[in-house]
């Protein structure tokens, strides 16, 4: 009797830790759809105890980590990016006990296209903003979120080419979410506010928008604010309301910024920030090279008078005829086991950027690093807590048999060299693609690793319609994982310039 | 003669014979250590346990001192790639010295021929891969694991099972020939 109750008993302890992550009950928050490669919001609800401590892990290549901690015994709810892609795996842990989960991607994909940008829309009402903003195929997607849900972090906000706003009355945003615009706009995002708000921190070091610069949509008066490559527009929400399509509205201001200002769409695949299919030529650079120290000087020297006086001495000692051999196993053994306690040289991470400005001289800046780590370091732990740069890595394919990301650095700082301008298919008047081999052999002021960065991106983007500024850099960030050293190769700025902007 | 090489290597060769103070000399080192286990140790023919255990500690003290000399260089390493690298080595040198200990107590001239065919198995493989491809557009990759040398150059580092039992039995069947020979008709 008591045997089947102990296995039953057994059973049950087993179900309880299975469920420890309500599998039914965690989804994406933009559930149908999500932008493949990119992170998208993932509310996660586990079981924990009160007043315990969770640690949860998204595994992509890197770590995303969150700590949680669980002030009742309800279930705790967070909400975390998690890339839409398959392969993730989600783990909790709390004290010893671990569960994993491994989401499901959404089924609808958000491709990027100049033609139908994907917004996250937040409102005080969601369903008042379904109906005046309403997802339409083919011109914009849309995702609905309440005001209080605003994100706080812009990694939540990855999949998105602009954020909707709509606060008429004035409402307190999270704590976090300035820092989270800031950084989502030094990316290159759309904010569309319609009304005002105020912010839940006050985060002084944050760089400043530019000058206001009027512009009418449909009737409707508009600020655009820019943001390093980003933009922030506003709107009274009256005017807004008013209008005959406040949809209409809405992208046309997002197509302002991503388009440039021009009246039809670039050529070219629409940006996003997904990994890039295609990659620049990193080439590994060669392994890091070391110096011998104390140690290996007295340990060589130890191990050499060894096996020469050993063989001489251990006979005279003993008169076993493998003995001497036995000694130098002996005595080898020993020296070998000190050798190995050597510390090797820290790996090093080969390192190329791309950094992205607005026109106006020292605005905010972003990087999007390639990373390439020589074999010895370690998994790759993102804090999403952590108060410094708030970047995200996402895998790349192995390079040479190394492990490499392309690392997303908002609010970046570095310098430039001499800007080039891009028009028209020609870079200060020089076919894009002669430019590009003549700074890939060392020339018009690039190097040939900075050469082949630009080489890379102009075959990336010097489609009909592109205008931009192009030089060398200096990155003055390195974001390479933990235990490694990074080893700059080679950084490029650039700056996307308006149409409208007398270029 | 080890240490020496590594010495040379990675700093007073000529440039064009340097390989660096970096893991490229831990696998140059890793690459003659598996081949002085080969040719370095010196076996005495006999077909007494006598023998027997001067051929084995012999054979542990030759693989004890280059294992050391391997390991004095892994500061250059980020990985600890010598010290991962020791089942690959001791199962490579189990069965070097396993077919020589045998073949010493086969025929007084054994040794030599085992040495020599120890030798084949290890470097063939690779020249009928090549060969193979070349003539036949035949890849022979599944012979990796027959070569020790071919098995690093892969980075397959870890213990080469056939390798390793393949000397064990190579020493078992020499103790039993001691054995053997010492019963008394």
């Amino acid at each position: 009797m008591r045997l089947p109750a102990m296995m039953a008993l057994a059973l049950l302890c087993a179900a309880l830790r299975a469920q420890t992550i309500d599998a039914e009950a965690s989804r994406f928050l933009s559930e149908p759809q999500a932008r493949p490669g990119t992170c998208a919001p993932y509310r996660l609800q586990f079981a924990a105890p009160a007043g315990s401590t969770a640690e949860v892990e998204v595994q992509w290549g890197s770590v995303l980590l969150r700590r949680v901690v669980a002030v009742a015994q309800s279930p705790v709810r967070v909400v975390l990016p998690v890339p839409a892609s398959a392969g993730v795996r989600v783990t909790v842990r709390v004290g010893e006990d671990q569960a994993e989960h491994r989401p499901t991607p959404p089924p609808r994909s958000a491709a990027a296209s100049h033609s139908q940008p994907y917004l996250a829309v937040f409102a005080g009402d969601s369903m008042y903003a379904r109906a005046i903003l309403p997802t339409q195929p083919g011109r914009m997607l849309a995702d609905y979120f309440e005001v209080s849900e605003f994100f706080a972090d812009w990694r939540l906000a990855d999949g998105y080419d602009a954020i909707i706003l709509f606060n008429p009355d004035d409402a307190r945003l999270p704590s976090g979410a300035q820092r989270a615009i800031a950084e989502y706009c030094s990316l290159g995002g759309v904010l569309f506010v319609a009304g005002s708000f105020r912010f839940g921190e006050q985060a002084a070091d944050l760089p400043a928008p530019g000058e206001p610069r009027p512009l009418t949509i449909r009737d409707v008066a508009l600020q655009r604010f820019e943001y390093g490559p980003g933009a922030i527009y506003r709107c009274e929400w009256d005017s807004l309301r008013r209008s005959r399509s406040a949809q209409a509205v809405v992208t046309e201001a997002v197509a302002d910024h991503l388009w440039r200002g021009a009246t039809e769409a670039p050529g070219g695949p629409a940006p996003t920030r997904a990994a890039p299919a295609a990659l620049p030529l990193l080439v590994p650079g060669s392994p890091v090279e070391a110096s011998p120290g104390a140690a290996f000087w007295v340990l060589l020297c130890v191990l050499v008078l060894g096996a020469c006086v050993l063989p001489v001495v251990i006979p005279r000692l003993v008169s076993m005829a493998a003995a001497p051999a036995a000694g130098v196993f002996v005595f080898a053994a020993a020296t070998g086991g000190l050798a190995a306690l050597q510390p090797g040289p820290a790996p090093v991470a080969d390192l190329w950027s791309v950094a992205s400005s607005g026109p106006r001289p020292g605005g905010p800046m972003s990087l999007r690093g390639f990373v390439v780590a020589q074999p010895g370091l370690g998994e790759w732990k993102i804090d999403l807590d952590a108060p410094g740069p708030r970047i995200l890595a996402r895998p790349l394919p192995d390079i040479d048999g190394k492990r490499a990301w392309v690392v997303d650095v908002p609010l970046a700082a570095g310098s430039h060299g001499r800007w080039s301008s891009l028009r028209g298919g020609a870079v200060d008047g020089v076919p894009f693609r002669d430019f590009a081999t003549e700074a890939r052999l060392g020339g018009r002021g690039y190097d040939v690793e900075q050469g082949r960065l630009l080489d890379w991106w102009l075959d990336q983007q010097a489609w009909r319609g592109r205008l931009a500024r192009l030089g060398p850099a200096e990155a003055s960030f390195d974001p390479v994982p933990p235990g490694g050293r990074a080893r700059p190769r080679g950084a490029i700025a650039v700056t996307l310039d308006r149409h409208d902007d007398g270029n | 003669m080890l240490a020496a090489a590594g010495l040379l290597w990675a700093g007073l060769a000529p440039s064009e014979w340097r390989v660096g103070r970096d893991a490229g000399l831990i696998t140059a080192l890793l690459h003659l250590e598996l081949a002085l286990g080969v040719l370095l140790v010196p076996y005495r023919a006999g077909r007494d346990r006598r023998h027997l255990a001067l051929n084995f500690a012999t054979w542990a003290g030759c693989w004890g001192a280059t294992s050391a000399a391997v390991l004095l260089f892994s500061f250059v390493d980020p990985l600890p790639a010598a010290l991962h690298a020791r089942a690959l080595s001791l199962c490579a040198w189990l069965a070097a010295g396993g077919a020589a200990a045998l073949a010493c107590c086969i025929s007084p001239d054994g040794a030599m021929r085992a040495r020599m065919a120890v030798a084949a198995v290890f470097g063939l493989p690779a020249l009928f891969h090549y060969l193979g491809l070349e003539y036949a557009g035949a890849s022979q990759l599944p012979m990796a694991g027959f070569s020790p040398h071919w098995l690093l150059a892969q980075g397959r580092i870890g213990p080469a099972w056939w390798l390793g039992g393949a000397g064990i039995t190579a020493w078992l069947a020499a103790l039993a020939l001691c054995l053997r020979a010492r019963r008394p008709a």
